[in-house]
């Protein structure tokens, strides 16, 4: 599975990738591949405060439905609303097309300490067995 | 390993399914492949072409000796006069109160010898209620363990079977059998299914398992066959109005309640649940399992509280996607007063009220033939 390196990772699953004082988050090929088939994104709000490992957003595979955790806390600065017609963005490209939103951090200490990849790929490794 | 994790059971089959790059999800204390390449592929693939299920987690049971006939006949709402050795019939079984137990496929053998399918997650329960009822004449046996379940659904399934069988099976009857040579044991392959497409499905010694794996895949895989997960088995059957047991029907809910009427023959002298269903009918049903589909773009959920104006008037019992009509869409079982086709409903999801409304079931039914479909899931 591909874990992209300039990402950093929650252990709940989501990505994030900081540039200009925004961190973009989304949900990793692992977390995509667990879910399958994406059907419904229900995205926050813009404006709306979030707090890190608190759920802000749900995401309905054809099972079931599934809590997005914030990796930061922050105020979402951006949504992306294109998933609300094409849901299965997630699965096709959840690293790139298949964003969920972005956040504008109240500090950047709570991204630094989120797992790098490597780490994370660990995780998943302990969690198989 | 916890202790949980011991009692879970895994198909004969497991690593060759994870070896195909099945991802597992727990259903009734078992294992069991979730879906292989996605749901979606695979629930277009039964719809189109042909998919393999193992449904081997579901409980058979061997109903033998003098008097069986008569006996089940008490025991299931169904009535056994319409079936004759060759022939399968789907009833619920029901308890005193009417409520339904379990529902299940009943199949004769010869006379006076029944094969008896029942949803894995009931196998005990059935087991203990059949042994409890059964008359000293009577032998029920509980055969789940050493045998094995095969589905093959889909519109060219008829051609994957008789490459392996022959044409005698494609030219089985909807809801008949006929029992097959295979290698150094018989099976016995019926048209039945759990899809609502054309299907067959095949019981079978668990030593068999391998080998018509592989006769199946050998024959299916150049026709489009796929194996298919629990996750579009779930889709399919829902799509088709397929009753899932423990559900959209429990103990408490009776047939009339749940539109198994068709199940039901009340004019039998008598049956389990009889009195029951008859004080329900004289007195009024006060609720009908009915078909929605989200005006929202929500999906909605079992468990989902269902409401009109304002009011609670049931819950979802199955809610999902459908591949097939790209909407999202399931069943409630709710106040009879509200059970109007047409009629606007309120799905409480996550505390916010979305809109649905009823429609007509099954929400998919296939158009080239009109077989009749229905299995205990």
């Amino acid at each position: 599975m591909n874990f992209p390196s300039d990402l950093k990772y929650a252990k709940t699953h989501e990505w994030a990738r900081t540039s200009s004082n925004e961190v973009t988050c989304g949900i990793t090929e692992y977390a995509q591949k667990e879910l399958s088939d994406v059907v419904y994104v229900e995205l926050p709000k813009i404006g709306a405060g979030v707090k890190q490992g608190v759920p802000c957003c749900i995401v309905e595979s054809v099972k079931a439905a599934f809590d997005i955790y914030a990796p930061v806390s922050g105020t979402i600065t951006a949504v992306n609303s294109s998933l609300e017609a094409e849901p299965a963005k997630v699965n096709r490209d959840p690293y790139g097309e298949g964003w969920f939103f972005k956040i504008k951090p109240s500090s950047s200490d709570e991204f630094n300490r989120l797992m790098s990849a490597q780490e994370y790929e660990h995780v998943l490794s302990e969690s198989a067995h | 390993m916890t202790v949980a994790d011991a009692e879970v059971k895994r198909l004969p089959l497991h690593s060759t399914y994870a070896q195909a790059g099945a991802r597992f999800i727990q259903f009734a204390l078992w294992e069991v492949p979730v879906y292989f390449t996605g749901i979606l592929d695979e629930h277009q693939a039964v719809r189109t072409r042909a998919g393999f299920f193992d449904i081997s987690h579901m409980g058979e049971f061997r109903v033998t000796g003098s008097g069986s006939r008569a006996w089940l006949d008490h025991l299931i709402t169904n009535a056994m006069e319409k079936l004759m050795p060759g022939k399968a019939m789907y009833s619920p079984m029901l308890n005193e109160r009417g409520g339904i137990i379990d529902d299940l496929i009943v199949y004769e053998l010869a006379a006076e010898n029944y094969l008896v399918i029942v949803n894995a997650g009931n196998i005990q329960k059935d087991f203990a209620w059949m042994s409890s009822q059964a008359p000293s004449s009577v032998q029920v046996e509980n055969r789940s363990a050493g045998r094995g379940i095969f589905a093959v659904q889909g519109p060219v399934s008829p051609a994957v079977l008789s490459s392996i069988f022959g044409q005698a099976a494609a030219s089985i009857p909807p809801f008949h059998f006929l029992e097959l040579p295979f290698e150094s044991g018989k099976i016995i392959l019926a048209r039945t299914g759990y899809t609502g497409e054309d299907g067959f499905e095949i019981f079978f010694d668990q030593n068999l398992s391998l080998s018509l794996y592989q006769a199946l895949k050998k024959a299916g895989e150049p026709l489009g066959m796929k194996p298919i997960g629990f996750g579009a088995r779930d889709t399919l059957r829902l799509e088709a109005r397929l009753l899932l047991h423990g559900h959209d029907m429990n103990e408490s809910v009776t047939p009339l309640e749940c539109g198994l009427s068709w199940t039901v023959d009340l004019t039998k002298k008598d049956f389990v649940g009889l009195p029951a269903l008859l004080r329900q009918q004289s007195e009024g049903i006060s609720r009908a399992l009915v078909g929605f589909e989200m005006i929202s773009r929500t999906p909605a959920r079992e468990h989902y509280k269902v409401c009109v104006d304002g009011r609670e008037v049931g819950e979802v019992t199955s809610g999902t996607f459908s591949p097939t009509l790209k909407k999202n869409i399931g069943l409630a079982l709710i106040e009879n007063n509200a059970a109007i086709l047409g009629n606007e409903l309120e799905i409480i999801v996550r505390d916010v009220p979305q809109k649905a409304k009823i429609v007509k079931t099954p929400f998919y039914k296939r158009s080239c033939h009109s077989r009749e479909s229905g299995n205990p899931g």
